[in-house]
């Protein structure tokens, strides 16, 4: 891995992929799979430069090193480390005497979707699209649309 | 049991752009010049990153302080990587407003200490399994919870 067409390929599978997660019960995929197509986002933007990260550190490493990427930072570090949650929390925790045992404790399936997607994942697109100078408009967009609520009940 | 210490002379000498370290008896070493200063330099990075942990530390210790509300417990490690810090949200709930707050303290403290890595995470309570999930807690700092000591000390 390491040419930008591969990384860009990768990153369109993997948003296709978050696209078609909706089930609450799987928050903890939804946040993961976002932080893996974010991860070949950015990485599109490194190769163009032919940069290459060997591991997550040294990818965090050059996006808080370099101004140019503070602002994908910024947001990426949402994702990353909703995603390290996610990945690796799997025992019952006590937390301030309550029972901590999933992550939808930790965050809620409306915060993966509607902030951790809809705002922090979409931030990071939106940078690379414009450092890569892509037209946003060509990609389709990912995003989780609230359920409207119900109407109230109509007098007789 | 009495023991005595000869304190050994040691010489240095400058042969063909070599150094030769002589002990006093028969031992001779010899180091290229271009090794000695490596050595140095390893020497002065090893005591500079000491010294930039330390103010790391000091730092962040007032970092926490200013953000005390919005945070349970917090933990500091030292490895090859570089310096991490965990902290506890309060609540045992991801706290967006603090992984901004996050996020900015990385980027202040890579401008501040770039030659060394310093990364943070939120995780989710302190109990030994989380801990022992994300980090090496025999080897970490735990800093003190320090609104709570303001409170039991101005009690």
């Amino acid at each position: 891995m390491g040419k930008q067409n591969e990384h860009m390929k990768k990153w369109e599978h993997n948003r296709s992929f978050l696209a078609t997660l909706s089930n609450d019960q799987f928050s903890d995929w939804i946040a993961t799979v976002a932080f893996y197509a974010a991860v070949h986002a950015v990485e599109s933007v490194f190769a163009a430069t032919g940069e290459h990260s060997v591991s997550h550190t040294a990818r965090n490493e050059t996006l808080r090193r370099n101004n140019r990427f503070s602002h994908i930072h910024k947001h990426f570090k949402h994702l990353h480390d909703a995603s390290v949650v996610a990945r690796y929390l799997c025992l019952a925790k006590e937390v301030g005497g309550a029972t901590f045992t999933s992550f939808d404790e930790w965050m809620s399936p409306d915060e993966v979707k509607y902030r951790l997607i809809n705002v922090h994942f979409r931030h990071v697109e939106q940078s690379v699209w414009r450092l890569l100078k892509m037209d946003e408009n060509t990609w389709p967009q990912v995003r989780f649309e609230k359920p409207e609520p119900p109407a109230p009940d109509k007098p007789a | 049991m009495v023991s005595t210490f000869v304190e050994k002379i040691i010489t240095i000498d400058v042969r063909d752009s070599r150094l030769v370290f002589l002990t006093g008896g028969e031992d001779r070493f010899f180091m290229s010049c271009e090794q000695v200063a490596r050595s140095c330099k390893a020497s002065e990075s090893v005591y500079r990153f000491i010294e930039d942990v330390k103010m790391i530390s000091i730092g962040l210790a007032k970092w926490l302080e200013n953000h005390a509300s919005m945070i349970e417990d917090s933990y500091l490690t030292v490895t090859v990587d570089g310096v991490q810090l965990f902290v506890v949200p309060k609540n045992g709930k991801y706290n967006f407003d603090l992984g901004d707050a996050l996020a900015d303290l990385e980027l202040d403290l890579c401008e501040k200490y770039g030659s060394i890595g310093i990364s943070t995470l939120q995780i989710p309570g302190s109990s030994p399994e989380t801990l022992a999930t994300f980090l090496n807690s025999e080897t970490a700092l735990r800093y003190g919870k320090t609104e709570r000591a303001h409170e039991e000390v101005g009690a």
